[in-house]
């Protein structure tokens, strides 16, 4: 009940400062699942065809991976002082989620020149391309400043 | 593109991308971490505001320069103040002195009023005794 608790507090704590990063999991985690519970998704309208051609099955272990990973280590940084590692797991997220926004805007960009489709998906993915890498530099910021934090303190002692 | 595809161009664009705000967010962590930067621990609420505690600490120092100014000032305005009594004072006796010489312009009046009436009274009795020139 302590830990929870205290779970609670580091999360609401940090919740103003990484809200662009707990939004970035909503996606991850939305379009993970709901690839992983209609598997034909892909096939279903000719935007992705290319995302389909280049990974049929493995989008939805990747997203869900990804939005999972960066869940745990949101819960765990600034609750755990003792596991130093959360910023390096967020920004790791971060990167890996720029990049298969990266993948799919590119996909739905390519499918819209090469067999139809619709292109507003270029700038819905492309948003979120934003919003990954202004994570990336969040987490990056307090990767840097605990890695400074940790050397001054060993400095002191 | 230079042969390439169109992911492999997004791939190279993203990670120059991620490259360079690694760079940029590491310089700023560094400088969090030695404190060049202000921290949330920093800012004081003064009057509602957020305020750098370095910036309160320049208010207070201001305020400190203005209350010795004040106190330097203060001997002279106490002169002020001591001349401005004497000048109220100096005027008192003066509106006083005024006072006085009314009351003897007022005397003075009268008297010589009276002196008029004595004067016509004698003219009077002059012209009545037959001594008076009539003419």
């Amino acid at each position: 009940m302590i830990v929870l608790r205290r779970l609670a507090n580091g999360v609401w704590d940090h919740a103003g400062v990484r809200f662009t990063e707990w939004l970035g999991a909503a996606p991850l985690l939305g379009v993970g699942y709901v690839l992983y519970a209609q598997p034909d998704a892909l096939f279903s309208t000719m935007s992705f065809a290319v995302l389909a051609a280049w990974a049929e099955a493995a989008w939805s272990n990747m997203l869900m991976g990804c939005g999972l990973m960066r869940l745990v280590a949101l819960f765990v940084n600034g609750t755990f002082r003792g596991f130093r590692h959360s910023p390096t797991i967020r920004f790791v997220a971060s990167c890996f989620s720029a990049m298969f926004w990266m993948l799919f805007t590119v996909g739905i960009y390519t499918a819209w020149r090469e067999v139809g489709g619709s292109p507003t998906g270029i700038v819905a993915y492309g948003t979120l391309i934003a919003l990954e890498l202004r994570n990336a530099y969040v987490s990056r910021v307090d990767m840097a400043s605990a890695r400074g934090r940790a050397e001054h303190a060993r400095a002191d002692r | 593109m230079l042969g390439l595809t169109a992911e492999q161009i997004g791939t190279v664009i993203l990670g120059f991308s991620i490259a360079l705000i690694s760079l940029m967010g590491g310089q700023k962590g560094k400088q969090i971490a030695q404190g060049k930067t202000p921290q949330a621990s920093d800012m004081v609420e003064v009057a509602g505001a957020l305020v750098n505690s370095k910036d309160v600490e320049r208010i207070v120092g201001s305020l400190d320069a203005f209350t010795a100014a004040a106190a330097m000032l203060k001997p002279a305005i106490n002169r002020d103040v001591e001349a401005k009594t004497a000048l109220t004072k100096a005027l008192s006796e003066n509106s006083r002195g005024l006072n006085r010489n009314s009351d003897t312009a007022d005397d003075m009046r009268d008297e010589i009023k009276d002196v008029r009436v004595a004067i016509e009274r004698l003219k009077d009795e002059l012209i009545r005794s037959g001594r008076g020139r009539t003419e």
